[in-house]
């Protein structure tokens, strides 16, 4: 806020109002018409002076009264030079908190600096952490008095490519304090504070706990241009964003997977953007992926580049195994693909994809059921129904699982479905309601080495999960056939049927992730590789990880036991933009955090890509203001009304 | 008439548009009050028996003392008890004051008791004059005994309007070259002016033999006026202004106006006049009864 805010103006408008009564007043002094003058005595001089200078004095007070009224509704901010953080006053353990998202990139040697200015301004004998914050929180050293290891640990701080959301920062840091000592500490965040990284809720941002947190907002800026793809109908579309107050061509590099090599130049203003669509060839002559890159260097490398997969666009083969019987349910599985998932091709039982289908399997013949059993062997998946064929056998193939011979026979009711795990990703749509789904006869499994995904009101299965060898069978304990379950004439069939082909085909593993976010592992026994080469995952990790965090933009191999999938991973684009929040919005923060002796104000510093790095802090005046307004309010009546006499 | 009407309040009395029963309505009502009748308007009563003495007039013998106690007294009355009353009634701008409708103002009050004066100097056949003045005497009727003089007198009064200054020697000169044959001269006025000049004044007219009765109106405000802090006040009749402050109305100005009160009632009693501090919210009988009191003393 500057003197010149027109909320500010508009409120000193109403400083005509006592300036108008006091002028009336003194022009219109109150005159009586006496009978005669002969017994009264003038006041004396000095007295008039007094009414006079309290006349004066009341104005001032008044006026100065609805200054401040004025001034501390338009919340001004009083940039002071920081204090020293630790003033010595204060001996709580600290924690410099560095954020190291991408935005920081630029940032990080004044951020740098501003946390050795705060470790040096700290008593010798208080302990000190540092950690660096980004998509996950890293302690680089716990707290320790050992003021060398703290120097290299804020050397080591380096900013990577994620993204650091300050929604519930701040409760991820109280966690990570407690779990450093039991002590209160005192937290100071260094950061440009982003204004794409403020949640859209206040109350987000205060977390409860014995902490004390000071802002230290630090900001580059820099020139930047940012590089982002998307892949469309007409090919890939790649853009060129400028975070620069200067207009600049730009060269642009693609590569693909087929050896393509090609060379464009953009002209990008300041502040706009530029692109050009890359045309790609048919299904067949696609390739896997492309990388495109600027050749000019900026301030903020990791957004220069961008990684595109593109997914296989041919369909994927579903062997469809029916016993005798199951003509009904064959129907009713292919109309569902058809509806809602066009990209399996249900054809006979020869096994030539990830998945395949098992309808009645009660029906199956020796020889397919050990195909089948190769195929899961091989980590594949297989959906699978039962019917009667399945009741006659009294077990269900495959799966090894037994029935517990309990048939539950035609009924006018049902059973109701009462659980559905949301969490599975054959389940995660959840878009579908299952309350209408009504089951009249399905075959009790045992539940042993079954995860139920779809519980019945009886306490049974509707819909189970058996990992068999490396791969998994998805069993439906009922038939896809109306007399036994209003299933396949309600909407929850055709997104199962979706949900569950993907999940078991491993298809629902994406092309593109942002870094730093999770990625989930389909399946067990698989492995990750990055760019290089090089394994992400320990042996452990291949068994028992189901997610990984891919904080390095490029591009990465997931290998199961029966395929490999491309994924490209590109920073956040939000990280590339340079609006930093309103001071006014951290100052509001800061006071909502209730800092402790030495943090009782927001601190920001204008630092530039040259040598600023001057840290000044704004004092947010509007609770003084209230304070001295309160102070006059009661002044004010005190000097309208001194000598004055109350008659009786 | 009962005794209640001497207790009418002055603001009932401005409520009767006729001077002459507003004068009726006091004048009965105070005379009722009184425990004892003034023995003037007798003016035949026996007074005394004293010895005869050469040169007294030999029709006052009374011959039947004579005969039985063979000596010689002479019967004395009391004189011819008429007398000349002329009412000097003060028209200054200051008289008018407080000028707040619905209150009485002092020229209102005086108006009142020159009116009682009249009516109960009428109605003992005392010839009445009446002499208005402010700046300069305006109105001057010598005094006369007759019925239409007197209802004249009525008529004058309601015609009276406050306004200008008193110039108190003019009024005096005035007096003392106009009143002529001694008589009782009452000065209604609110007497805002140098003691020394009132006293003057009075003195020059006790010198020509003139019986005074002052009184001496003020309003009930001017005992401690309703002032702000930095009011500022206009005086009246000079206009001239002044910032006053509370604490010297509060503490000084009661204590000047009992001085000024106490310096006018001396000056008139050098003069050998009577001094009657009237406010326009007491009765007016209190006036009245001075008077006559007044003619008690002075048969």
């Amino acid at each position: 806020m500057t003197f010149l805010a027109a909320g500010f103006l508009t409120g000193l408008l109403a400083l005509a109002l006592p300036w108008w009564l006091h002028r009336l007043e003194s022009r219109s002094p109150r005159t009586r018409r006496v009978s005669s003058v002969l017994l009264m005595r003038p006041a004396d001089m000095p007295r008039q002076r007094h009414r006079t200078l309290r006349h004066r004095v009341l104005l001032g007070v008044r006026m100065l009264l609805l200054v401040l009224l004025a001034l501390a509704f338009a919340q001004p901010l009083f940039e002071r030079v920081l204090p020293d953080a630790g003033d010595g006053a204060d001996s709580r353990p600290v924690l410099l908190v560095l954020d190291t998202s991408l935005s920081m990139t630029g940032s990080m040697a004044p951020a740098r600096r501003q946390a050795r200015r705060l470790l040096d301004a700290l008593p010798a004998a208080v302990p000190a952490g540092v950690v660096a914050a980004a998509s996950e929180l890293t302690l680089l050293q716990t707290l320790t008095t050992d003021r060398a290891r703290l120097d290299g640990a804020i050397a080591a701080a380096a900013a990577d490519a994620t993204r650091l959301d300050f929604d519930g920062l701040l409760g991820r840091l109280t966690a990570l304090a407690a779990s450093v000592t039991e002590e209160p500490v005192a937290l100071h965040l260094i950061s440009d504070f982003q204004a794409s990284a403020m949640p859209d809720r206040f109350n987000a941002l205060v977390a409860d706990g014995e902490i004390a947190v000071t802002l230290h907002p630090v900001l580059a800026r820099a020139d930047n241009w940012q590089l982002s793809a998307e892949l469309s109908e007409g090919g890939l579309r790649l853009v060129v964003h400028s975070h620069a107050a200067e207009a600049r061509t730009v060269s642009i590099v693609v590569e693909d997977a087929l050896g393509g090599r090609e060379r464009r130049t953009l002209d990008v203003g300041p502040g706009a953007r530029a692109g050009f669509t890359l045309p790609l060839p048919d299904a067949a002559g696609a390739p896997r992926w492309i990388r495109a890159a600027l050749e000019d260097a900026d301030a903020v490398p990791a957004d220069d580049g961008f990684f595109v997969v593109v997914p296989s666009r041919s369909a994927l083969g579903l062997p469809v195994f029916a016993g005798a019987g199951a003509a009904t349910q064959v129907e009713y599985l292919r109309a569902a693909v058809a509806a809602a998932a066009p990209m399996f091709q249900p054809g006979p039982p020869t096994l030539s994809g990830p998945v395949a289908a098992v309808l009645d399997a009660g029906g199956l013949s020796a020889a397919d059921s050990r195909r089948l059993e190769r195929h899961l062997a091989e980590g594949g998946g297989v959906f699978m129904t039962v019917g009667p064929g399945t009741q006659r056998l009294g077990a269900l193939p495959l799966s090894g699982a037994t029935l517990t011979g309990r048939t539950l026979e035609a009924d006018a009711a049902g059973l109701r479905v009462v659980t559905v795990d949301p969490r599975h990703p054959a389940l995660a749509a959840g878009a579908a309601d299952w309350r209408d789904v009504r089951v009249y006869r399905h075959l009790a499994v045992a539940p042993a080495a079954a995860t139920a995904l779809v519980a019945l009101d009886d306490a049974t299965g509707l819909l189970v999960e058996y990992p068999v060898a490396a791969g998994r069978v998805l069993a439906l304990t009922t038939a896809l056939d109306p007399r036994w379950s209003s299933l396949v004439t309600s909407p929850a069939f055709v997104e199962l049927v979706d949900g569950a082909l993907r999940y078991l085909a491993q298809e629902n593993v994406p092309v593109a992730a942002t870094a730093g976010e999770p990625l989930v592992i389909p399946a067990s026994n698989a492995q990750l590789f990055d760019g290089s080469g090089a394994r992400m995952l320990s042996l452990g990790d291949t068994a028992a990880r189901t997610r990984v965090r891919l904080n390095r933009p490029g591009f990465y191999t997931l290998r199961t036991p029966n395929r490999e999938r491309l994924l490209a991973v590109n920073p956040d684009p939000r990280e590339s933009l340079p609006a930093a929040a309103e001071p006014g919005l951290l100052a509001r923060w800061q006071a909502a955090l209730r800092a402790g002796d030495h943090s009782a104000a927001a601190d920001t510093a204008s630092v530039d890509t040259t040598a600023a790095d001057t840290a000044s802090a704004p004092l947010a005046l509007a609770p003084w203001l209230l304070v001295l307004l309160l102070m006059l309010a009661v002044l004010e009546p005190a000097a309208a009304n001194a000598g004055r006499s109350i008659r009786t | 008439m009962s005794a209640a009407a001497r207790l009418i309040p002055p603001a009932t009395l401005a409520g009767l548009a006729n001077l002459e029963l507003l004068a009726r309505v006091v004048v009965e009502g105070s005379l009722i009050g009184l425990h004892r009748s003034p023995r003037f308007g007798f003016s035949q009563e026996f007074a005394e028996y004293r010895p005869y003495a050469p040169g007294d007039d030999p029709r006052f013998i009374d011959w039947n003392v004579f005969a039985r106690a063979d000596r010689t007294f002479v019967k004395r009355f009391f004189g011819d008890t008429n007398t000349r009353l002329t009412v000097l009634l003060d028209t200054s701008a200051s008289m008018g004051m407080p000028a707040v409708p619905g209150a009485v103002a002092k020229f209102d009050y005086a108006r009142f008791l020159a009116a009682a004066f009249i009516y109960l100097a009428a109605r003992q056949h005392d010839a009445v004059g009446l002499c208005a003045f402010a700046g300069a005497v305006h109105v001057q009727r010598p005094p006369s005994a007759r019925a239409r003089a007197t209802q004249a007198l009525y008529h004058l009064l309601d015609e009276l309007r406050p306004g200008g200054a008193a110039r108190w020697p003019a009024l005096f000169e005035h007096a003392a070259a106009r009143l002529g044959k001694r008589g009782l001269t009452v000065l209604i006025s609110d007497c805002l002016c140098e003691p020394e000049a009132l006293g003057a004044g009075l003195r020059a007219l006790a010198a020509r033999g003139h019986d005074l009765l002052v009184l001496q109106v003020l309003d009930p405000d001017e005992r401690q006026p309703r002032l702000g802090d930095g009011t500022l006040v206009e005086d009246v009749e000079t206009g001239a202004t002044m910032a006053v402050s509370v604490a010297d109305l509060q503490e000084a100005y009661p204590r000047r106006l009992a001085d000024h009160v106490q310096q006018i009632r001396q000056s008139v009693l050098a003069a050998g006049g009577h001094h009657q501090l009237m406010f326009c919210d007491e009765p007016l009988d209190r006036s009245l009864s001075a008077y006559l009191r007044f003619r008690e003393r002075h048969p």
